[in-house]
């Protein structure tokens, strides 16, 4: 890149440290894209255009409003509530684009698949999940599929523990039932 | 039960699916030059400072829903629809409106969540105009 770079240091924001210090922009990259990209692309639905632009909305986003990051939640939770909520706006506008029949063909597309039984099983998944309302959606990507606790996932999708906990059971419920007749497939 | 750490227990059946599940429902990892690239992107876009133009742009886009919206609700005759025609106006602007409630209404919610959906709904759209700050 010409010109500027984000300076390695955030003193220039006029941060207050947060309880997890944060060094640089690159070490808060580096530390978080994997699992930024890694929810985005769960919850828009396995697209991975889509999900870099989640991303890096998210991660500008970030940078922007971090000057407004107040300490009393983790660093990391507070960007990945970021991350949630520019998952949600995506699949809002492309709702919008589909009822105007402006989702281009490269949008539309999946990525291409490994071998044809990945294809097979993430397509019964993506369904299973695109049958959930998307709090269970939520809840369940972060929880089961990317390691938070409840508490955890409560705080990035500020709801209360009994409240993820019960979209929890639904989500693992109805799951349950939508995948119970292909798990062989998604075991071949 | 949440166990003491925190996390969710998952027994038999259930963490054999969820194994399954997480497996088989993953992103490829980014590679060295596509997370590089990333990153120059996110750069760039920071420094950018492209979002005193998405305020502006976000009112034009949602003037736009609406007139569009309010197009799609006005009749097409002017003199006013007699009772049968405007029986079908309404039926084809419901219609039509669906997808809206569909993407602005209570997120793909089922019954059972629509009551503790709308705090969720409001705190989203807060937190989204206070960002734009």
């Amino acid at each position: 890149m010409e010109g500027e770079t984000i300076p390695a240091s955030l003193d220039h924001l006029g941060v207050q440290a947060p309880d997890c210090a944060v060094p640089d922009f690159g070490a808060f990259f580096e530390a978080n894209v994997d699992r930024a990209r890694s929810i985005a692309w769960r919850l828009v639905g396995g697209n991975d255009a889509a999900a870099e632009d989640v991303v890096q909305d998210a991660f500008v986003k970030a940078y922007k409003s971090l000057h407004k990051f107040r300490g009393d939640a983790k660093l990391e939770s507070w960007f990945f509530r970021i991350v949630v909520n520019e998952a949600h706006n995506h699949r809002r506008w492309r709702k919008v684009r589909e009822a105007f029949g402006s989702v281009d063909a490269e949008e539309a597309a999946e990525p291409a698949p490994r071998k044809a039984s990945d294809s097979l099983a993430r397509e019964r998944i993506e369904a299973a999940l695109g049958e959930l309302s998307g709090k269970q959606r939520d809840v369940f990507v972060l929880v089961h599929m990317e390691g938070f606790t409840v508490r955890e996932a409560a705080g990035i999708l500020s709801s209360a523990e009994g409240t993820v906990k019960h979209h929890l059971h639904r989500a693992l419920g109805k799951l349950r039932a939508s995948l119970a007749n292909v798990r062989e497939e998604i075991l071949a | 039960m949440t166990r003491r750490d925190g996390h969710e227990p998952l027994e038999g059946a259930d963490r054999e699916l969820v194994e399954q599940m997480k497996a088989a429902y993953r992103p490829e990892p980014l590679t060295p030059n596509r997370r590089a690239a990333l990153r120059l992107e996110i750069e760039e876009r920071a420094q950018r400072a492209p979002w005193r133009l998405r305020g502006p742009l976000l009112g034009l886009a949602t003037a736009g829903v609406a007139a569009t919206l309010a197009f799609a609700l006005v009749p097409g005759d002017s003199s006013g629809p007699s009772q049968p025609e405007g029986a079908v106006a309404v039926a084809r602007a419901e219609t039509e409106l669906d997808w809206v409630g569909e993407v602005f209404g209570p997120d793909e919610l089922g019954d059972d969540e629509i009551e503790d959906a709308l705090p969720d709904e409001y705190t989203l759209i807060a937190m989204y105009f206070l960002d734009e700050e």
